[in-house]
């Protein structure tokens, strides 16, 4: 057992980053920073799915993986898109700007 | 050979060939949308005439193709018509009718087709971003309007969100099940002995990314802000398709677990009782915020929220009695057709400047174009829930299913915010018909396409509303997937 990694260690380990990338998303106003954010979220749940799989002993999670992976690149590139027309318009990528919705 | 799969297909070659058409002929607007029209249309016609009576697998169980599903692909396509063909001039004068509208939204479609089919958690995923991605692009297509990138932003922010909740909670479901098919997920909860809480977790979580999708109150804020910034088309697409395709889901995975079973039991008690509050929540806020907006893309949002309410009361009593939830089908069929109806009507609005749609555009609107206000006047009488219109009985079988489910409390509370949001719709009505145009009044001016769409739709929203046999008939026939 010595030196081994424990599944269920992972698990704790992807649950923390998941955590970080949740209050990164909630605290910080910088859009770019708030997309690294989400990527963290899911490639923490890429290291719970791996976690799993060696539990199971099954292939299953680490086939998951590779679908998350590129739906993870698909969607910063569409949200990148978004940014980048938002700072054409705005000149700037901070949130503080985009208050012009309201109730 | 028989392909159960067959308008799916037609739906995903149709879009390759939408794409490549407008490659080859650069520069002109109309090969896009006749091909995106086209499509559909072939869509909705294999769709509904090759309907099947069981359940048929495909994929090694990972789609489920049914009446359910196939129905649900009908019904987006022919929202998917409506929205080409009546939003067409809107796009226009927008300045964003442009070919890649078309793709974005046929694989907006796609995705949702094919996520009301999904029986895998991680086909669920990967069909919830193919639905989402094309959405949030949608939702900013007004590029160089700062609203509209506001609106993008902001869905861009909660859905990546949403899909990384999602995800958790589908790796703990796999955590405890060593499986992500639902159906091997439903075998598990027949014979799993011991502790159920990785799994309690995962379910709850994958639910309220959902219920985010579906804006329930509390997971609600996004939705006003995104419904006022996107495009007219848009918001009607987001209101209709993503938002019925979201429910089917729900339903799809409150049944993953046998609640037959006696170790379910107190599970599902818990669930139920979470479902309750966000049901009261939602029929609360959304009515009542409902009356205080004067923009009508605002109106629009928080009476979806309050639809979100009435939904979510079909499911709960659904959760007891799986044969209740025809129901839902019956509010998503009605709710899908009028307000795809009211966004055509929408569209047609000429505001002044870079001002919304307000309430005040409206006043005076009867004796400037009498004919569109009868049809503004059908589509707000069913939202209200009057008789003679489909709005009526689709709150009519969810109340009678709740009664029959014992939720009879609910039904009460759900009825009384009926009441109340009553007011907010014919408010409107009042204003078009009783008072003179002011001065400030935006002018409304459709195309004629638009005029004879709104026209159908006014027409099958009265029709089902005076004789909703059929339709009811049939989706009490639909098979009951788990």
């Amino acid at each position: 057992m010595n030196g081994e990694i424990q599944p269920m260690m992972m698990v704790v380990v992807a649950l923390i980053v998941f955590g970080i990338g949740l209050f990164g998303l909630l605290i910080r106003k910088n859009l770019l920073i708030m997309l690294m954010c989400i990527e963290l979220m899911l490639n923490s749940v890429n290291l719970c799915f791996v976690a799993f799989s060696k539990m199971h002993q099954s292939v299953l999670g680490d086939l998951t993986v590779l679908f998350v992976m590129t739906v993870a690149a698909a969607e910063s590139a569409v949200g990148l898109g978004l940014v980048i027309a938002m700072f054409r318009t705005l000149k700037s990528v901070d949130t503080d700007q985009i208050q012009i919705l309201r109730d | 050979m028989s392909l159960p799969i067959l308008p799916w297909l037609v739906l995903s070659i149709g879009l390759l060939a939408t794409i490549l058409i407008s490659v080859v002929r650069v520069g002109t607007k109309r090969p896009a949308q006749i091909f995106a029209l086209l499509t559909l249309l072939a869509t909705f016609f294999y769709s509904v005439t090759t309907v099947p009576s069981g359940v048929e697998n495909v994929f090694n169980g990972a789609f489920e193709v049914s009446a359910l599903t196939q129905v649900g692909l009908a019904l987006f396509s022919l929202i998917g018509c409506i929205f080409v063909l009546g939003t067409s001039r809107y796009l226009t004068k927008e300045g964003i009718h442009i070919s890649d509208y078309y793709h974005l939204m046929l694989l907006m479609i796609l995705g949702a087709a094919v996520m009301i089919g999904s029986k895998d958690l991680i086909s669920i995923f990967i069909a919830l971003e193919v639905m989402s991605l094309p959405a949030y692009t949608l939702a900013g297509f007004r590029r160089h309007d700062a609203r509209s990138n506001e609106a993008g932003i902001k869905y861009f922010v909660m859905g990546g969100a949403i899909g990384a909740v999602f995800l958790l909670g589908a790796a703990f479901i796999f955590g405890a099940t060593g499986s992500v098919s639902i159906d091997k997920i439903f075998e598990w909860s027949k014979v799993a002995q011991g502790d159920f809480t990785l799994f309690y977790i995962g379910h709850l979580l994958v639910l309220i990314a959902f219920l985010f999708k579906v804006a329930a109150v509390p997971f609600h804020f996004w939705k006003p802000d995104v419904y006022e910034g996107s495009p007219i088309a848009v918001t009607g697409m987001m209101a209709t398709v993503i938002s019925a395709a979201s429910f089917i889901v729900i339903s799809r995975l409150i049944g993953i677990v046998d609640f037959g079973r006696i170790e379910w039991g107190a599970y599902a008690a818990q669930l139920k009782q979470v479902v309750r509050v966000i049901v009261v929540m939602s029929l609360v806020v959304g009515s009542a915020v409902l009356l205080t907006q004067s923009n009508l893309k605002r109106m629009l949002a928080y009476s979806s929220i309050s639809h979100t309410g009435y939904l979510l009361l079909g499911i709960l009593s659904s959760i007891s009695h799986p044969q209740e939830i025809f129901s839902v089908w019956m509010y998503l069929f009605g709710y899908c057709l009028m307000t795809s109806g009211l966004f055509v009507l929408l569209s047609q609005s000429e505001p002044k400047a870079d001002m919304g749609v307000e309430l005040i555009d409206l006043t005076g609107l009867m004796k400037r174009s009498p004919y569109t206000t009868c049809l503004w006047i059908v589509f707000l009488f069913s939202m209200a829930g009057i008789p003679f219109t489909v709005g009526f009985f689709s709150k009519y079988f969810v109340f009678l299913s709740s009664v029959s489910a014992g939720e009879t409390a609910f039904v009460v509370i759900a009825a009384v915010c009926a009441v109340v949001s009553a007011y907010a719709y014919i408010r409107p009505v009042a204003l078009m018909v009783m008072r003179d145009a002011d001065p400030s009044a935006s002018n409304w001016k459709g195309s004629p396409v638009s005029t004879v769409v709104a026209t159908v739709s006014a027409l099958a929203v009265i029709y089902f509303g005076v004789l909703p046999g059929t339709i009811v008939q049939f989706l009490k026939g639909v098979p009951i997937g788990h």
